[in-house]
């Protein structure tokens, strides 16, 4: 019987069971009841004379429940005794139960760290009221995670029961105390632990430093412009297009305040009724406000349903957004601050799939971390890398040259750069790119060279069909069809480099 | 068989708790019987020794008492202090109601010592302690900084020992300059006694004297006599912390690298194809095994379309969860530059709406993973 029972393995769903009930007693993200032995004697000392629930604190003391598990006990003014764990010492400061003495607040700035500080009421008071700009920063997962605005403070108010925030709470428990009024119409709720992180990182400023714009109003739309398509690299066949969103005045940021993201979203299709993902690239304006309608475009290139609309979770955004087939999106979009109050968005758009192709699945095998950029991390600029980036200098030159003589001219002096890079390069990654940019420019330059002779053999033609041409172009055009031939990767090319080196000659 | 002994073990573990305080076998009904009587037997010897015992204990109580009256009335100015000191861990008061007796316990300093240290010297003072009472022990800076109060609770100086109320014998590199000693025994108004010995330690220079719980026990209780730490926020520190944030604040400097890297066309030449896509997973969603269940989807059910569309090796680095507590209502795919066609793939791939977004500047240093996927509560 026992064998039959044992067989149906009934031992380990008993055992899983366990495991799951003793896992879902614990508490997922909870909030450290003990701390260090130094933080405790600090904590302690902060903690004398204070109030707990209007009860002055006699003094505190520090016990340890292990080697690193310290906790408090507090001795009241009514001769209680009580053991005061660091988890309730933190619930205790942000309900206002435990209070400090000389008008201080207890802060756990850091959730699940029993990192502490004491913001002295006082002297922020002082500096908020003294202040005439703030420093926003971004917090985690924004999009701009990490970045900062200088904004103009019009007024900062305690909270008082009228106020939307007031008495509640933040993510991690802690009351609302403040507001600050901003000059581009925001406000600021902030805790007592965001006080204290303002005075940590100087978050308020007397006076604005002469080379920061602070931004005392929002930049407001006025209209969007369709920027053509036009090349952009003729050695990779990649075109350019954008969006011009223009505001009211001139920007007072630069383009990294402007990030990017991709969103998705499940739309049911009318015709089929069926939910179907879609994806839409939106661009974030911070400082921004739509206060007119604003018409887009229903289509710009790969780009659909291009509007401009109200950031409805953040306060004075604009976000521009159009919805994008994933698989046409192959580089990411490029933002540009200009002169004529607007802020340019370029999408490119390319042919050319080895852009995007990937490394032989099967003949890759690398073992090791090979380094993903020619450029070492140390920001140290090696000569490969002067002569690299010089090469790609002379490269981006040339895209934009219009006189094609000139151009191909330049492409050489790039090929002669990029000689000089893998000469000098270090690692493997180094030489490699270097020898790849060769290669795409020797393959783009007998078309160049071609079309350039057959230019020019057409302008002397137009211009008068007796005048000799000069010997010193015919001898540099000669140079280039010869270059040309070399690397002429067609019968058809090869054909008309013959025909081209026969009437020059 | 081992399959059974498994079974045994585990039922046995469940079964612990619930059994434990119970008898595990019933005995036979003439068994029973028997216990009882021989039960009843014992309590009838046992009541018959407390009266004796009883008796006993009223005489010698009485004999006490006699004899401690008279030792009170031949010398009762000697009577606290010897006896105390004789007996200097466990202090009797006697109650004056009912002669029942409470013990407290304390300490007794018989001499001290400096253990001179060029980080943190120590003082040191040797007799017998109660390490359950060092909390109550209390440290008050006084006015000058170099003068330092300690109040010792339930505390006694062992006098033989211990004669100086004034030790001023330091020698002269030492950080200390005067230790008081002064001694309080005080008579509450209930009749309890109360004894406390207050330290005044005087220093040479600042310090902040620190009870080290990790070098006292019950026959050493050691004080650190720590340098303050010294705050340098000079002014001139002050300012070119404000520089630094208008460094952070003007806008950045590009330097020509930086701005090749920015643009998506030169980054094109910078950036080499790789050949293995390194993805973190951290949990982000009220589900606890989210991003363990979304690395199961994307390792063994999605694995070969993924590597077929990207062209690269699928890796999962990292399955974690945010240590703040971040709950983001959609799944969030952060990627390095020049992979956003990849996070584009797997955002297509995931079930649920995404959102996908450049890494940010605070995490791009970190290249040990080229995509991160946050999954968000929308993750089903």
């Amino acid at each position: 019987m026992w064998e039959r029972i044992l067989n149906k393995n009934i031992y380990f769903i008993s055992l899983a069971l366990a495991l799951f009930v003793t896992g879902f007693s614990l508490p997922a993200f909870a909030f450290p009841e003990y701390t260090s032995r130094q933080k405790a004697l600090k904590l302690a000392s902060v903690l004398d004379h204070g109030y707990f629930k209007s009860i002055k604190i006699s003094s505190v003391f520090v016990k340890n429940r292990g080697k690193d598990e310290y906790y408090l006990q507090a001795i009241l003014d009514d001769g209680s005794s009580r053991k005061w764990l660091i988890n309730r010492i933190r619930e205790w400061a942000q309900t206002d139960e435990l209070i400090l003495s000389k008008n201080r607040a207890l802060v756990f700035p850091t959730p699940e760290s029993t990192d502490f500080g004491v913001l002295d009421k006082n002297k922020f008071y002082r500096i908020i009221l003294n202040s005439t700009a703030f420093v926003k920063t971004f917090g985690k997962h924004d999009i701009l995670d990490g970045k900062s605005l200088v904004l103009g403070i019009r007024r900062f108010r305690i909270l008082q029961a009228e106020d939307s925030k007031y008495m509640k709470t933040d993510k991690f428990g802690d009351r609302y105390r403040y507001v600050l009024e901003l000059e581009n119409g925001s406000r600021e709720f902030f805790t007592y632990s965001d006080a204290f992180l303002f005075l940590q990182r100087t978050a308020l400023l007397e006076e604005a430093p002469e080379n920061v714009s602070v931004l005392r109003k929002t930049f407001k739309v006025r209209e969007l412009k369709k920027i053509p398509l036009q090349i952009e690299d003729e050695l990779r066949e990649i075109r350019r297009f954008g969006i011009e969103v223009v505001f009211d005045g001139p920007i007072l940021m630069s383009p990294d305040r402007f990030p990017f993201q991709i969103v998705e979203q499940k739309m049911r299709d009318p015709e089929t009724g069926r939910y179907k993902a879609q994806f839409f690239l939106q661009i974030i304006f911070p400082n921004s406000e739509k206060i007119r309608e604003i018409p887009g475009f229903n289509n710009h290139e790969y780009l659909r349903y291009v509007e401009i609309d109200t950031d409805v979770e953040h306060q004075k955004r604009v976000i521009l957004s159009a919805m994008v087939n994933p698989n046409a999106l192959d580089l990411p979009p490029y933002i540009e601050v200009t002169d004529r109050n607007s802020v340019v968005v370029n999408f490119f758009s390319s042919t050319d799939q080895s852009l995007i192709q990937p490394p032989d699945l099967l003949a890759s095998y690398s073992a090791g971390e090979l380094p993903r950029s020619v450029f070492t991390p140390d920001q140290l600029e090696t000569e490969f890398e002067t002569h690299y980036m010089k090469a790609v200098g002379l490269i981006r030159t040339a895209q934009n040259e219009m006189n094609m003589s000139v151009k191909i001219e330049t492409y050489f002096k790039a090929l002669d750069t990029l000689k000089k890079a893998a000469l000098t390069a270090e690692f493997d990654i180094q030489i490699a790119q270097a020898l790849r940019q060769r290669d795409i420019l020797l393959l783009t330059m007998p078309k160049l060279i071609i079309r350039n002779v057959q230019m020019t053999i057409l302008a002397l033609q137009l211009d008068d069909q007796d005048i000799k041409p000069d010997p010193v172009l015919t001898v540099k055009l000669l140079k280039q069809l010869n270059h040309a031939e070399n690397y002429a990767s067609t019968q058809d090319q090869r054909q008309k480099i013959a025909s081209l080196q026969s009437i020059l000659r | 068989m081992k399959q059974f002994f498994l079974f045994l073990v585990l039922s046995l573990l469940f079964l612990f708790p619930i059994v434990a305080g119970c008898s595990f076998s019933d005995p036979e009904p003439e068994e029973v019987q028997a216990q009882m009587e021989q039960e009843r037997q014992q309590e009838e010897e046992a009541e018959k020794l407390l009266v004796q015992e009883a008796a006993a204990t009223e005489e010698t109580a009485a004999k006490e008492a006699e004899a401690a009256r008279l030792a009170k009335v031949e010398n009762e100015t000697a009577l606290d202090k010897i006896e105390k000191l004789l007996k200097p861990a466990s202090i009797e008061v006697i109650q004056p109601a009912g002669l029942s007796l409470s013990l407290s316990f304390g300490h007794m300093l018989d001499r001290f010592e400096l253990i001179p240290d060029e980080k943190t010297p120590f003082l040191t003072f040797k007799g017998f302690f109660d390490p359950g009472q060092f909390p109550h022990i209390q440290i008050y800076p006084r006015n000058s900084k170099t003068e330092t109060s300690v109040l010792l609770p339930n505390t006694l100086i062992n006098s033989i020992l211990l004669p100086e109320r004034e030790v001023t014998s330091f020698s002269e590199e030492g950080i200390l300059e005067k230790m008081l000693l002064e001694e309080k025994i005080t008579k509450k108004e209930n009749g309890k006694i109360e004894f406390q010995v207050t330290l005044t330690i005087s220093s040479t220079e600042k310090h902040i004297l620190v009870l080290d719980t990790e070098k006292s026990d019950s026959r050493h209780l050691t004080f650190a006599l720590q340098k303050p730490v010294k705050n340098n926020t000079t002014n001139a520190q002050k300012q070119k912390k404000v520089e630094s944030i208008i460094i952070d604040l003007a806008p950045p400097v590009i330097s020509p690298r930086e701005e090749m890297l920015l643009h998506p066309v030169t980054a094109l030449m910078l950036y080499r194809r790789v050949d293995q896509l390194n993805i973190t997973i951290l949990n982000a969603s009220p589900h606890s095994d989210s991003a363990q269940r979304l690395a199961v989807l994307l390792d063994r059910q999605q694995k070969r379309t993924i590597e077929k569309q990207i062209g690269m090796k699928l890796k999962i680095v990292n399955i974690s969860s945010v240590r703040e507590q971040t709950i983001l209502p959609k799944t969030k795919i952060y990627f390095h530059a020049n992979l956003m066609r990849e996070a584009l793939i797997l955002a297509q791939i995931l079930p649920g709406e995404q959102v996908i977004e450049p890494m940010p500047e605070s995490r791009i240093s970190k290249l040990a993973t080229d995509v991160e996927i946050y999954v968000g509560k929308n993750f089903e």
